[in-house]
């Protein structure tokens, strides 16, 4: 299994808990640029025979968009707005591939933890965040290396 | 879990930046020791290195040690790759791997979580020599694991 809402729901939590250190006009936009990449990516679909580059891209992805919560001060308006669509664009490849509409739509709205999460730095438990992020980049480098093993779970093996 | 929880108390005691690095350290290496599990890559043996990092950090707790930052990072670093190493070479293969990824490093962070919260018990009257006996005591345990281990 290699699909499903778990990366999709990583990568939108990653990008969730970044946005919490930016303004929320800030965040919204990007969450939209999220949305909007996320739909065009899936309706559009990439190869199958790009599935490794998908997935490697969205742990990427993840792991990048995780580490931002260290930036300082809060990622620039502009990187942020990338960042979301960028990471709506590995979530929507990564459903298309498993052609799985319904995960997309129940994943993506994690990243409005932004929003709790906004108030929560501004109340001083910012770095709850960041230590939560570097748990989500701790999972996204294990999902990675993992694709370089011969039997990750997701290939079948003599149980398979 | 009884490093996991001594790297909280010891990150609790001490203090500012450590309780907050530690408990990133500690699951980011853990995955990259996970990493080289799955991978199969020669290692030194795990379960020495595991009952070690409890016997040490047992130690470290009871001292009251307090190095600089990076070495402490450095430390916990290195323990997490043999916790890391184990979880990686037990994976199943058949089973589903971002969410055994996500059970353990989740896992990890709240048994740090468990730890800084017994860790607190250090503002209150008597609470530093009271983690200090239970740093002894996690050392205890880690000794008996390591003559296990070596046995």
């Amino acid at each position: 299994m290699r699909g499903g809402w778990l990366p999709l729901a990583l990568i939108a939590l990653a990008l969730g808990l970044s946005l919490a250190f930016v303004s929320r006009r800030t965040a919204l936009l990007a969450v939209a640029a999220m949305a909007a990449t996320a739909v065009m990516v899936f309706v559009v679909g990439p190869a199958r025979r790009f599935e490794e580059i998908v997935f490697a891209g969205l742990w990427i992805t993840t792991i990048a968009t995780a580490l931002s919560t260290h930036w300082p001060r809060g990622v620039p308006r502009g990187v942020t707005v990338a960042m979301g669509a960028n990471a709506g664009a590995w979530a929507g490849a990564a459903a298309a591939l498993a052609a799985n509409a319904p995960d997309l739509a129940l994943s993506l709205p994690l990243a409005l933890v932004a929003l709790p999460g906004a108030w929560l730095a501004t109340q001083g438990g910012g770095i709850a965040l960041k230590v939560v992020a570097s748990w989500v980049a701790a999972v996204a480098v294990l999902a990675l290396m993992l694709a370089l093993t011969p039997t990750p779970g997701y290939v079948q093996d003599h149980m398979g | 879990m009884l490093a996991m929880v001594a790297v909280g108390i010891w990150g609790a005691f001490l203090g500012r930046p450590l309780v907050f690095l530690l408990p990133m350290i500690f699951p980011a290496m853990m995955a990259v020791g996970g990493g080289l599990g799955t991978a199969a890559v020669a290692f030194p043996p795990v379960e020495l290195g595991i009952a070690l990092s409890v016997l040490l950090l047992g130690f470290l707790i009871a001292a009251g040690a307090r190095p600089p930052v990076a070495v402490a990072c450095i430390v916990v670093a290195i323990f997490a790759l043999f916790h890391g190493y184990a979880h990686g070479s037990e994976l199943p293969s058949a089973a589903d791997p971002v969410g055994y990824s996500l059970g353990f490093v989740t896992a990890t962070g709240l048994l740090h979580v468990a730890g800084i919260g017994l860790g607190v018990a250090r503002r209150l009257p008597g609470g530093s020599t009271a983690l200090r006996v239970t740093g002894a005591a996690i050392a205890a345990a880690g000794l008996w694991f390591f003559t296990a281990a070596l046995a």
